[in-house]
């Protein structure tokens, strides 16, 4: 193990890594330039990370191989023992490792550095590391085939012009031929299982492709068995290879217009109940359907005597299937948030939307009775939820009277109050009611 | 090794160059010369013996692998590959490895366990004077040390059969006799077969020798033999009667 360990020491791969971190760094916190910030949309710009580590490595990997052959190396290697798949794999495994680490550590900096909520798209993020494999297999074999100095920068620079140039292209399909899609993923969109395996399919057989290469390389040249030319085993591989990136573009080609990206159908959307409300939030957001289900128990239960208070809640953007009465929606704020302030962004939602009645002004507001008591109504919903919160806090100096009288009112005639009010909001030939 | 031919080129190469021509001859134990000037096949028939050519006519039997075109494979190239020791022409040295890492990654490569590679490596390198510059990277070895770490990765695994592709190219006389003496401790079990176009080597090791010109052999046996062929104590009147033309001879020292 020492010998191969002083080996990978030494490698071009090894000593590139500082600044291939720094640039798939620079990289990673980049402004994105699409995703929301989910952490499903995050994943696509995580995966994009790879246009620029994979053709670093492919590159690296290539000099490595061409420096072998350039030095004469390669022909003392032919003479030994061990297989050249098995030195190649070495080789490549050991940029490709690399490259997989920075990409690790890229996507960690993306998760600090824009704290995206909800869960990763692991498939799409695992694709990116196939996509450097894929490369690093590539540029090796070309390395090996073609031992000119030039041809590291040469297999760098194509393999990036390729990335870039075919996940842009127009064609849908030929798009996700190069494994790579910024656009994937959305809190409102999940990757198609047939799309990411057929992007799989095509990259494992790129890097059949590339073992292939550095077979026939050898095969070209060494003693062998007689008759040991296109053996069975080398035409089963070739046709698996074969097989591999057929099968895959097919499945691309076909199915959702070659779309990587569906809808979740309705019977994903994670959902939860407590205290009579139910809480649906978007695959991508599982992880805080808990945070989200507290917040609603917090905002609503003590509300649920008032008129249109929901009871079946949805993330934004989450339509239900059939959109029933007493649904309403919210929205999962960025970084963290304690269950309280979620509560309270949710009921200053009850209140505050200019109904479709409202009379518009020639200075671009609008007017309806209800909302003479709109500032009240908002300060005493959020009362229910933060009842420490001063009523100077709550509402501008105008309306803290009337606030403070309301609060001091019996709890019954505030509630009845705050339903005449929430009424008020949404019909426009109810005056506003009176504070008690 | 019987009825070796081998061309180069071919149809988009123009016409085919004959390198070797139905080239038979027996290894012995010991050390062996290959003899000839440039352009006789000498590399050509290493590199078939190294297995780093494709054997296109005739076939090589040795340690009982046998393996050619026409014949039935005996043995495995895997085991003879990993009791052959070859220093090709143009050294095949990664600069950026010490000569520890260097020799050791020949040793993995030969077939060693890479936990045992790194004494093999010491033991090898100390063989042939290079005990203390294990650390020292290829980059920064004279011509004649630089050569002294081709010859140990070639003997790193203790080969049966040792190829050395015009080993003393280069070197100036003090090295040379540092490399006979090398060859000199080697196991007298192992067969070495060494190209070169200076009769000074020959007569230094005292060789058994086939001499190959334009592709055939034209003479093979003991050194000795070669010296009678001319009708004098050196080899130089057999090498011309041989050859055709008179061998390299080395600048005065």
């Amino acid at each position: 193990m020492r010998a191969t360990l002083a080996w990978t020491r030494r490698s071009a791969v090894v000593w590139v890594a500082a600044p291939l971190m720094a640039l798939a760094g620079a990289a990673a916190v980049a402004s994105p330039a699409s995703w929301d910030f989910s952490f499903g949309g995050a994943s696509g710009h995580i995966e994009s990370l790879c246009v620029v580590i994979a053709p670093a490595i492919a590159g690296l990997v290539a000099w490595e191989a061409s420096r072998g052959r350039r030095s004469g190396f390669y022909e003392l290697e032919a003479s030994t023992a061990r297989s050249a798949l098995l030195v190649g794999a070495r080789v490549i495994g050991v940029g490709a490792a690399l490259g997989i680490v920075v990409y690790v550590a890229a996507a960690a900096l993306v998760a600090f550095r824009f704290s995206p909520y909800g869960s990763p798209q692991l498939a799409v993020i695992a694709l990116g590391a196939l996509v450097i494999i894929a490369w690093a297999a590539l540029g090796y074999a070309i390395g090996l085939w073609v031992p000119h100095p030039a041809t590291a920068p040469i297999v760098a620079v194509a393999s990036y012009l390729f990335l870039v140039v075919d996940s842009s292209h127009s064609l849908a399909w030929t798009s996700l031929v190069a494994g790579v899609d910024q656009g994937c993923c959305g809190l409102n969109v999940a990757p198609r299982t047939g799309a990411l395996a057929g992007q799989a399919l095509v990259l494992t057989g790129l890097i059949g492709v590339g073992f292939l290469l550095i077979a026939g390389r050898r095969w070209q040249s060494r003693a062998r068995r007689p008759g040991g030319g296109l053996t069975l085993r080398s035409v089963g591989a070739m046709g698996l290879v074969a097989a591999l990136i057929a099968g895959g573009v097919g499945e691309l080609r076909t199915g959702n217009g070659a779309l990587l990206v569906s809808s979740p159908p309705p019977s994903h959307y994670p959902c939860a109940r407590a205290e009579g409300l139910t809480v649906c939030v978007w695959p991508a957001e599982r992880s805080q359907l808990g945070l989200a289900t507290r917040a609603a128990a917090l905002a609503f239960a003590p509300l649920q005597g008032l008129p249109d208070v929901p009871r079946r809640l949805y993330a934004q953007g989450l339509l239900p299937p059939q959109r029933a009465a007493r649904t309403g929606t919210f929205s999962l704020p960025l970084g963290r948030v304690s269950a309280q302030s979620l509560a309270v962004s949710m009921v200053g939602g009850l209140a505050g939307a200019v109904p479709s009645c409202a009379k518009r002004l020639p200075g671009g507001g609008a007017s309806w009775p209800g909302d003479q008591v709109l500032a009240e109504l908002q300060g005493w919903l959020i009362h229910q939820v933060e009842p420490d919160t001063t009523v100077e806090a709550l509402v501008p100096p105008p309306a803290q009277p009337e606030l403070s009288s309301l609060l001091q009112a019996p709890a019954a005639r505030q509630h009845a109050w705050a339903a005449q009010a929430l009424r008020a909001q949404h019909d426009c030939s109810l005056p506003a009611p009176p504070i008690p | 090794m019987k009825a070796l031919s081998h061309s180069f080129g071919g149809l988009r190469r123009g016409r085919p160059v004959r390198a070797l021509r139905q080239v038979s001859f027996g290894l012995h134990s010991g050390i062996n010369a290959l003899l000839g000037p440039n352009g006789a096949g000498k590399t050509t028939l290493l590199r078939l013996l190294a297995t780093t050519l494709r054997v296109q006519h005739g076939q090589i039997e040795i340690g009982g692998v046998c393996f050619g075109a026409d014949s039935t494979t005996s043995g495995s190239l895997g085991q003879y590959r990993q009791r052959l020791g070859y220093l090709p022409q143009r050294g095949g040295y990664l600069g950026h490895l010490t000569c520890e890492e260097y020799v050791a990654y020949v040793a993995w490569l030969r077939g060693m366990p890479g936990k045992v590679a790194p004494a093999a490596a010491s033991t090898a390198l100390a063989k042939v004077g290079l005990g203390d510059h294990r650390r020292t990277k290829l980059t920064a070895l004279s011509g004649g040390m630089l050569r002294r770490a081709g010859i140990a990765q070639a003997i790193v695994n203790e080969p049966d059969l040792l190829i050395l592709d015009e080993p003393t190219a280069g070197l100036d006389p003090e090295q040379r006799q540092g490399f006979y003496e090398v060859l000199g401790g080697l196991d007298p079990s192992t067969a070495v077969l060494l190209s070169t176009h200076l009769l000074e080597d020959v007569e230094a090791l005292r060789a058994g020798v086939v001499v190959l010109a334009a592709g055939t052999v034209r003479f093979e046996g003991p050194s000795t033999e070669l010296a009678e062929l001319g009708g004098g104590p050196g080899l130089r009147a057999a090498y011309i009667k041989l050859v055709g033309s008179p061998p390299v001879q080395l600048p005065p020292a």
